[in-house]
C-alpha cells in the first residue's frame, strides 16, 4: 500500500492519506475484507503522528468505506455497502481460530493440575475448583452405610464387580433415570470411573485423527483434553442466552461434517448457562437431519435453584442419537469416581471392551456405597440440602460482585450448578490479574482454558462458589474486585504501551 | 452408528478374560480361567475398622478431590516399598493409577504411534496385548525359557526391527507362564536397553507372591538411565476390587503419564487410596501377604501333584515358584480350544493359550489359575482334565 505524503501541500496530511486510500478502494486496488494496517504501523511507516492516521481512518469509516471489527482491526467493506439504497451485506466474521491447524502451540496443558495442586495449600481462597464444599457430607450417614455394606456384601466388597458395573448399582441408576424421563434397560447403562471416563471412551470409540468434534465455546476442559488426546479437531460454537448458537452450528455441520457434537445443556461448565427447551428440540432436529450423534454431558442437572429442571436431550430423543453421560461426583462424592453412561447396547458393548483394557472395573466399595445411598432414599433429601446451600453461596457471590460496580464487568448469574461466569473489562490483562490475585492468595480459572484454541477475544474468568466457605467468598471477592480495579487502572495508564514489539528469536 | 466407529474400536476383540469372568459366576463350573486372589485372604474386618476411622479422622476430605498424581500418603508408602526392592524414587516420580491395567493403557497412550514395534515375551499378558492393540502397533515376540526372556533372542529381534518403542515384560511369575526371569538376565537386559536405547515397561503385579525366598530385584533397580517404566498394583496383595496401582518412571516420562491420566479419569478414588494407606499403617502387610502366600502355595502344590498323577507324560508344564498361574504345553497335535469345549461339558474351564500370543498360533497351550479355587476343587478339576488328556493321547495312538 503506497501512500505519498506532500508535507508542503495545503491539504492536511490526514486528508491526503484518506483520499489515497479511498481511491484505492473505489478502483478495486484494495478489495473487500482487506485488513488495513494497524494505525500504529501505518503512522510509523509514513512518519506521521498516530493521531493523523486515526483521523484518516475515521473519515473512511464515516464514508462507509471501511469498518472496525473486534479482533481484526480496520477492514475494507464491500462496494455494495456504499449503495445506500440496499441493506449492507452481512459478512459473517471469519473465525480464524476455527481454521487454525492443530500445530498451533497450546501452552496451558498443566492448568488443571496446577489448580488442583492449590488444594494442598490450605490458606488459599480457591474459586478455581469444581468440587463440593466439605460441609455437604453427612459423615455419620456414610459411616453407617459403610458398616452396612460390609455386613451385607462381605467379601464381595473386595472382589471385582462385572466390568460394566455392579448389578445392584445399575438397577438403582435405572430407576433413578426413569424419574427424569430417561427409560433405559440395564443393558443400556454402564458404570464408569467418573463421567470423564465415559467421555474418554466415546472419544476413543469415534475419533480418527483429524475428525472434527463440535463443542460449545467455551466448554469443559476435561472434554477438550479427552478429544484432543485422540487427535480430534475441535470447532467451538458460540453460545447465547439460550445455549449453543444453532445458526452457526448448522453452518459448521455443513462445512466440517463433524463426527459428533458435545454439549452440556444444563448449567454448562464454565458459563452456568442452560439450554432452552426450544433450543434442545431444535438441536435434536439438526442432529437428525445431518445424521450426527450428540454426546450429552450432564453432571450438574440436579443442582437447580428454582423451578424444575428441563428435560434432558436424552429424554427427548427416541432415535438413539444421544449418548448420555452423568455422575454422582457433583452430588454425592467426587472422589469415589462413580459415573455412568446411557447408550444403545451396541455402544455399551464396545465401552465394556474399553473398560476391560482401561481399568477393568470401577472401585467396588464406591459402587456399593453409591448404590446404598441412592436406593435407601438418601439422595433426594441430600439434594435438597445441597441445593439450598449452593443457592445461598451463589447469592452471596453475586451480591458481593455487584458491590464492585466496575464498568465493563458483567456477571452471568446461573440458576444452578457450581459456577459464575464473569466478564471483565476489555482493557485488562488476565495474566496480570491472575498474578495479582495469586499474591493476594486467591485463585480463579482464567477463561481461555475453556476455549479449545485458547482463542478468546474477551476477558472472562470462571468463579466457583460451591467449594469456598461463605466468609471466604466475601473476603475473596473483595480481593478480586480490588485486583480488577488495580489492573484496570494500570491498563488505562499504559494504554499506549500495551502493544509491545515482538522480537525475532535468534 | 457402528459405521462411525474409529478403526481402533475394531481391534478390541471380545476378551477371553471377560467371557471367563462370566464363567466364574456360573457356580457349578470349576474355573481355572480367572486370575483372582483367594476370597479367604481379604481383610474384611480390618477394612471395616479402617473405613470408620478414615471418615472420623479425615472427614469430608475422603469424599472430595485428589490431585491426579494421587494421595501423597500412599505415594510415600510406595517410595518405601520400592526402596525395599532396591529402587530409589521420590514421591514425584510416582503416579497412582486405577489398577495396573490403567498403567498399561496410559503406556500405550504415552508411547505408541501407528506401526511402532512392541517387543514382548512369547507368550504375554492378554490384557496388555488388548491395551496396546487399539494403537496399531506391531508385536514382535521374544522367545523365553524357564529363566524368562532370552537375552540373545531379544538382541536379535532388536537388530532385526526398526521403530521399536519399548519392551514389555513381566519378570516375576509371569502371566501366563508363571516363570521368573533370572538375576543374570535382568542385568543383561538392562544393559541391552542402554546399548540399544530401548524403553522397558516392567509390569510387576506378582513379585510379592513368592513361595520361596527367591525374590529378585526388579529390572528397574538396574536402570541407570531412567528408561524403565515400572508398573505395579495392590490388587494382588490387598484386594482386587479397589483398583489401585501405580506407575513409576523418570520425571520426563511420568509427567506425560499424568497428563493422560487427567484426560482419562482425572484421578483415582481417594477413599480407596486412604484405605490402603491405613491398612499399611495399622497392620503388618507382610503378615497379610504371608497368609495369602501359604494359601496359594498349598493350592499350587495340589495342582502340581494332581497334574503329576493324572496328566499323560506327553504334556509339559511350568512349576511356578510364585504368582497365580501355571502354563501347560500339550503335544503339537492337540488343540486346547477343542479341549476347552470338551472340558466345559464336564464342568471345567481354563484359558486357551493362543490368546496370550499377540500374533496367534500355539493352539496346543493353556493357562491354569490355581489361586481362586479350594484344594479339593483343584484336585477334582485337574483329574477331569487329566482324564480328557489321557483319552486324547490314546485316540491319537489308536489312529496311528
Amino acid at each position: 500500500m503506497d501512500i505519498l505524503i506532500d508535507r508542503e501541500a495545503k491539504t492536511p496530511i490526514y486528508m491526503q492519506i484518506k483520499k489515497q486510500i479511498a481511491s484505492m478502494i473505489t478502483t478495486g486496488k484494495l478489495s473487500a475484507n482487506f485488513i488495513m494496517p494497524a494505525e500504529r504501523t501505518l503512522s510509523e511507516k509514513l512518519h506521521v503522528n498516530r493521531s493523523t492516521v486515526i483521523k484518516a481512518y475515521m473519515e473512511l469509516k464515516a464514508e462507509g468505506l471501511v469498518e472496525s471489527r473486534v479482533g481484526s482491526g480496520t477492514v475494507v467493506l464491500a462496494p455494495l455497502s456504499r449503495d445506500s439504497s440496499q441493506e449492507r451485506m452481512y459478512i459473517p466474521p471469519l473465525r480464524w481460530s476455527q481454521l487454525e491447524s492443530k500445530r498451533v502451540i497450546k501452552s496451558n496443558e498443566q492448568t488443571i493440575n496446577n489448580i488442583l495442586s492449590v488444594f494442598e495449600n490450605g490458606k488459599v481462597i480457591s474459586f478455581a475448583s469444581g468440587v463440593s464444599s466439605e460441609d455437604t457430607y453427612d459423615l455419620e450417614l456414610l459411616k453407617k452405610l459403610q458398616s452396612q455394606i460390609i455386613d451385607k456384601y462381605k467379601e464381595k466388597v473386595f472382589m471385582p464387580t462385572p466390568v460394566d458395573g455392579s448389578i445392584e448399582l445399575k438397577g438403582t441408576i435405572r430407576s433413578y433415570l426413569q424419574e427424569s424421563g430417561i427409560n433405559a434397560s440395564t443393558k443400556q447403562i454402564m458404570v464408569t470411573s467418573g463421567s470423564q471416563q465415559a467421555i474418554e471412551f466415546f472419544a476413543k470409540l469415534l475419533i480418527e485423527p483429524g475428525d472434527v468434534v463440535l463443542v460449545e465455546e467455551p466448554t469443559y476442559i476435561g472434554a477438550i483434553q479427552a478429544f484432543e488426546s485422540y487427535d480430534a479437531r475441535l470447532i467451538g460454537i458460540p453460545m447465547d442466552e439460550e445455549g449453543i448458537r444453532l445458526d452457526i452450528l448448522e453452518s459448521c455441520l455443513i462445512k466440517y461434517r463433524p463426527k459428533f457434537i458435545y454439549t452440556q445443556p444444563d448449567f454448562h461448565n464454565p458459563t452456568g448457562m442452560p439450554m432452552s427447551l426450544t433450543r434442545r428440540k431444535e438441536l435434536l432436529k439438526l442432529a437428525y437431519y445431518y445424521n450426527i450423534p450428540i454426546l450429552e454431558d450432564n453432571p450438574y442437572g440436579e443442582l437447580y435453584f428454582s423451578g424444575s429442571p428441563l428435560p434432558s436431550l436424552k429424554s427427548l430423543d427416541s432415535n438413539d442419537y444421544v449418548i448420555y453421560v452423568s455422575s454422582f461426583s457433583k452430588t454425592i462424592s467426587f472422589s469415589l469416581r462413580v459415573g455412568y453412561v446411557v447408550a444403545s447396547e451396541n455402544i455399551i458393548n464396545r465401552f465394556i471392551k474399553f473398560k476391560q483394557i482401561t481399568d477393568i472395573q470401577t472401585n467396588t466399595f464406591s459402587q456399593f456405597l453409591i448404590h446404598e445411598f441412592v436406593s435407601q432414599g438418601h439422595l433426594r433429601p441430600h439434594l435438597e440440602s445441597i441445593r439450598e446451600k449452593y443457592k445461598k453461596k451463589r447469592d452471596l457471590m453475586v451480591s458481593e460482585l455487584s458491590k464492585g460496580d466496575i464498568e465493563g464487568m458483567e456477571v452471568f448469574v446461573p440458576n444452578g450448578g457450581y459456577f459464575v461466569w464473569l466478564r471483565l473489562p476489555n482493557n485488562l490483562r488476565i495474566n496480570e490479574l491472575t498474578k495479582n490475585l495469586g499474591e493476594q492468595g486467591v485463585v480463579v480459572m482464567p477463561g481461555e482454558v475453556f476455549y479449545p484454541k485458547f482463542s478468546i477475544e474477551e476477558n472472562y474468568i470462571r468463579l466457583n462458589y460451591s467449594y469456598p466457605k461463605e466468609k471466604d467468598i466475601k473476603e475473596g471477592i473483595s480481593r478480586l474486585i480490588m485486583c480488577i480495579k488495580k489492573c484496570s487502572t494500570n491498563a488505562m495508564k499504559s494504554k499506549y504501551s500495551i502493544e509491545t514489539d515482538i522480537n525475532p528469536y535468534l | 452408528m457402528s459405521n462411525m466407529f474409529a478403526r481402533r474400536a475394531e481391534f478390541v476383540k471380545a476378551s477371553e478374560v471377560r467371557e471367563l469372568l462370566k464363567l466364574t459366576d456360573a457356580s457349578e463350573m470349576i474355573s481355572f480361567g480367572g486370575g483372582l486372589p483367594a476370597v479367604e485372604t481379604f481383610p474384611i474386618e480390618e477394612m471395616r475398622e479402617i473405613c470408620d476411622e478414615i471418615l472420623s479422622e479425615n472427614g469430608a476430605k475422603a469424599m472430595q478431590y485428589a490431585i491426579s498424581e494421587g494421595y501423597a500418603g500412599l505415594r510415600e508408602i510406595i517410595v518405601k516399598l520400592m526402596e525395599e526392592k532396591g529402587i530409589s524414587v521420590g514421591i514425584d516420580d510416582i503416579l497412582i493409577t486405577s489398577g495396573s491395567q490403567q498403567g498399561l493403557d496410559l503406556s500405550a497412550k504415552v508411547f505408541l504411534d501407528e506401526g511402532d514395534v512392541i517387543l514382548c515375551e512369547s507368550p504375554t499378558y492378554l490384557s496388555a496385548i488388548n491395551a496396546f492393540k487399539p494403537f496399531y502397533p506391531k508385536f514382535v515376540e521374544v522367545d523365553m525359557d524357564e529363566d524368562g526372556l532370552i537375552p540373545e533372542d531379544l538382541k536379535k529381534k532388536i537388530e532385526e526391527n526398526c521403530n521399536i518403542k519399548f519392551l514389555y515384560t513381566i519378570p516375576d511369575y509371569q502371566n501366563p507362564t508363571g516363570r521368573q526371569m533370572s538375576l543374570e538376565r535382568r542385568k543383561t537386559i538392562a544393559r541391552l536397553a542402554n546399548q540399544y536405547d530401548l524403553i522397558i515397561i516392567e509390569d510387576n503385579p506378582y513379585s510379592e507372591l513368592c513361595f520361596c525366598d527367591k525374590t529378585l530385584p526388579p529390572l528397574k533397580s538396574f536402570d541407570t538411565e531412567g528408561r524403565v517404566v515400572y508398573l505395579s498394583t495392590f490388587s494382588k496383595t490387598v484386594c482386587p476390587g479397589y483398583r489401585v496401582g501405580w506407575v513409576s518412571a523418570s520425571k520426563e516420562i511420568i509427567n506425560k503419564y499424568i497428563l493422560f491420566k487427567q484426560g482419562t479419569d482425572l484421578h483415582t478414588n481417594i477413599f480407596a487410596q486412604m484405605q490402603i494407606v491405613r491398612f499399611f499403617e495399622k497392620y503388618d502387610i507382610k503378615k497379610h501377604i504371608d497368609r495369602s502366600i501359604s494359601i496359594y502355595k498349598s493350592r499350587r502344590n495340589a495342582m502340581l501333584d494332581t497334574i503329576k498323577k493324572t496328566f499323560p507324560k506327553e504334556v509339559s508344564y511350568t512349576k511356578p515358584e510364585g504368582g497365580l498361574f501355571l502354563w501347560v504345553t500339550l503335544p503339537e497335535y492337540m488343540n486346547s480350544k477343542e479341549l476347552l469345549v470338551k472340558a466345559m461339558e464336564k464342568g471345567v474351564a481354563f484359558v486357551q493359550g493362543s490368546a496370550f500370543f499377540p500374533n496367534g498360533g500355539h493352539e496346543n497351550t493353556m493357562r491354569l489359575n490355581y489361586s481362586g479355587l479350594q484344594e479339593e476343587k483343584i484336585i477334582e478339576g485337574i483329574e477331569i482334565l487329566g482324564e480328557l488328556l489321557r483319552n486324547e493321547v490314546k485316540s491319537m495312538l489308536h489312529k496311528n
